[in-house]
């Protein structure tokens, strides 16, 4: 009678005691977290941050970039894309009309950049979520060893968009005037809840670095936090249930049916066997194949159910690993799964085009593409560039230096250069980001 | 800048008892409102109204051209939204009182001049673009 309970079900959709619950751990997780987001999000939190940032710039265009992509990343590390595009978009075209600007430049790179946002904490995204909770990685743990990248992936990300738009960015100073009568305050519901909401946030991050999850598990942190902010806070309890996502929540417990009959089935490990095969046993080639792979996976598929089933094959492609090294290739789906998005404007990022034409701010399909594609391509090579550096460093420092000695070639031909090199630099250079931008 | 507008249709229309500036998505870019009051979802209720007129309209197979102005009459305060540029609107809270189509004349330019500061037309910002590309042709 082994199995004709309800058990094997039970199993696979909160995971069995002796895997420790991780499929259940990981919807509390998500639940706790959708409860303090929406509280922030009702008391305005995200869009009074994110204006008072924008009046820093001062009415300089590429220092405004560079602030929108700071905002971006910080709103997108706490909620995940969804809710970040859905507060940044409208707030980005409402910016731009106070500021006489167009609005595209910023826009495409705050689709691009949530998903860099996505991979800076354990709870910036569901993958990261499963991952984590699965794995057993500590909060600071991610931080260091997926923050830290997608901090120096940000940079150089940043860098590429100074360099993409920096001459498209123009607008009349005279707007930053009017923008300067923005009353921020206008976002907030009251102070009280608007300082909760922050207090909340930082009480959690700070719970989930210094409190070890053997101690409490993160779900059992971000679950009391939320409990207490509903209790502070007054809000109606049945009103914020009712903005909980429950359809998320439904799809998860569908993916991990689906992924644990995988498993059951044999078919996860079996895969996990070719893709070490195909890795030649090699912990680095296995480490750079989960990247790209998991990043392909996730342009055309929605990346919860890609990352949900490769966890189990990394698995078992790991089985006699390090923990260390085992970690290794859970940060490389992180980092995968998370900006392999970018690759294709489907899924997610759909949602930034219909943003843009509600708004009256169309911008294209080919023009997201374009620049989605390249960049994430760019960002996936600066990390396999990392991981060889790790892993392989003669081979990686080789890499870095051959880089380097070009761009300072390319550099130097175009400054110091004679005129007609420099015009046929910069005809290149146009042509490029023609390519990409235009 | 925009403010001495609002405090000049104020003025203009001394029977005003609030004035809220907003964009269709429901952020409210000014408000005599104290913060007293709920404000986000002040603006988010406002600009709901708007859209449920306009669905309406689809819903009886009428064409919407373009809003010039909703009133809400009851018999203490009215409300009346006016729309200002492509995306941004004038709530003008009313105690009760007649003639006010005419007196709304008397804050037109008032209007415009608020529209032209915190709302960029999206044909503005073509022409800005054919402008631009123009300079790029003529380097």
């Amino acid at each position: 009678m082994e199995g004709l309970d309800f058990s094997i079900i039970v199993d696979l959709l909160f995971s069995s005691q002796d895997e420790g619950y991780v499929n259940l751990h990981s919807l509390l997780l998500i639940i706790g977290m959708m409860i303090i987001v929406q509280i922030s999000h009702e008391a305005g939190t995200f869009q009074f941050l994110a204006i008072r940032l924008i009046k820093l710039s001062r009415g300089k265009p590429v220092l405004l970039l560079i602030l929108f992509c700071i905002i971006t990343i910080l709103i997108s590390a706490i909620l995940n894309n969804i809710l970040a595009v859905i507060i940044l978009i409208p707030l980005t075209i409402t910016v731009s009309r106070i500021l006489n600007f167009n609005p595209s430049p910023y826009i495409l790179t705050q689709a691009v950049l949530v998903n860099i946002g996505g991979t800076f904490f354990s709870i910036s995204s569901i993958p990261n979520i499963l991952i984590t909770t699965y794995a057993g990685i500590s909060f600071l743990e991610f931080f260091l060893n997926v923050g830290l990248i997608s901090l120096i992936i940000f940079a150089f990300t940043l860098l590429f968009f100074i360099f993409l738009y920096k001459k498209e960015l123009i607008f009349p100073e005279e707007g930053f005037k009017v923008l300067k009568e923005f009353n921020i305050w206008n976002f907030v519901q009251n102070k009280r809840l608007l300082f909760q909401s922050i207090i909340s946030i930082i009480t959690l991050m700070i719970l989930f670095i210094f409190v070890p999850s053997s101690l409490i598990t993160s779900d059992m942190i971000a679950l009391s936090i939320a409990i207490i902010l509903i209790i502070i806070s007054g809000l109606d309890p049945k009103e914020l249930i009712k903005k909980i996502d429950f359809e998320l929540i439904f799809y998860l417990l569908g993916i991990f049916i689906i992924s644990g009959g995988l498993e059951i089935t044999g078919i996860v490990s079996s895969f996990g066997i070719i893709l070490s095969n195909l890795g030649a046993g090699n912990l680095f080639l296995q480490i750079i194949m989960v990247l790209w792979i998991s990043a392909f996976l996730s342009s055309s598929i929605d990346n919860i159910p890609i990352t949900k089933v490769l966890i189990p094959v990394i698995g078992s492609m790991s089985e006699g690993v390090s923990l260390i090294d085992k970690n290794q290739l859970f940060y490389s789906l992180s980092i995968g799964a998370n900006w392999g998005d970018n690759l294709t404007p489907l899924g997610d990022n759909i949602l930034v085009i219909n943003l843009a034409e509600q708004n009256n701010r169309p911008i294209s399909f080919k023009q997201f593409f374009k620049l989605g594609f390249c960049t994430t391509i760019y960002q996936l090579i600066i990390v396999t560039i990392y991981f060889t550096l790790i892993f392989q460093f003669i081979i990686g420092m080789v890499i870095i230096i051959t880089i380097s000695i070009m761009i300072a070639i390319f550099y130097l031909l175009q400054k110091y250069g004679p005129n007609s090199m420099k015009i046929k630099i910069d005809k290149i250079i146009t042509k490029f980001k023609n390519i990409i931008i235009k | 800048m925009v403010f001495k507008n609002i405090k000049r249709i104020q003025t203009a229309l001394p029977e005003v008892l609030h004035i809220v500036m907003f964009y269709n998505n429901g952020i409210i870019f000014q408000t005599t409102f104290k913060q007293d009051i709920n404000i986000p979802k002040l603006g988010e209720n406002i600009a709901k109204m708007l859209s449920h007129v306009q669905k309406l309209y689809e819903i009886c197979n009428f064409d919407l051209v373009d809003y010039k102005k909703l009133i809400f009459e009851t018999e203490n305060i009215s409300l009346i939204i006016i729309k200002l540029g492509e995306n941004s609107n004038l709530g003008l809270f009313f105690k009760k009182e007649e003639d006010k189509d005419l007196k709304l004349n008397a804050i037109r330019r008032y209007l415009s001049s608020i529209e032209e500061l915190i709302d960029m037309d999206k044909a503005e910002l073509e022409m800005k673009s054919y402008e631009e590309k123009e300079e790029d042709y003529k380097k």
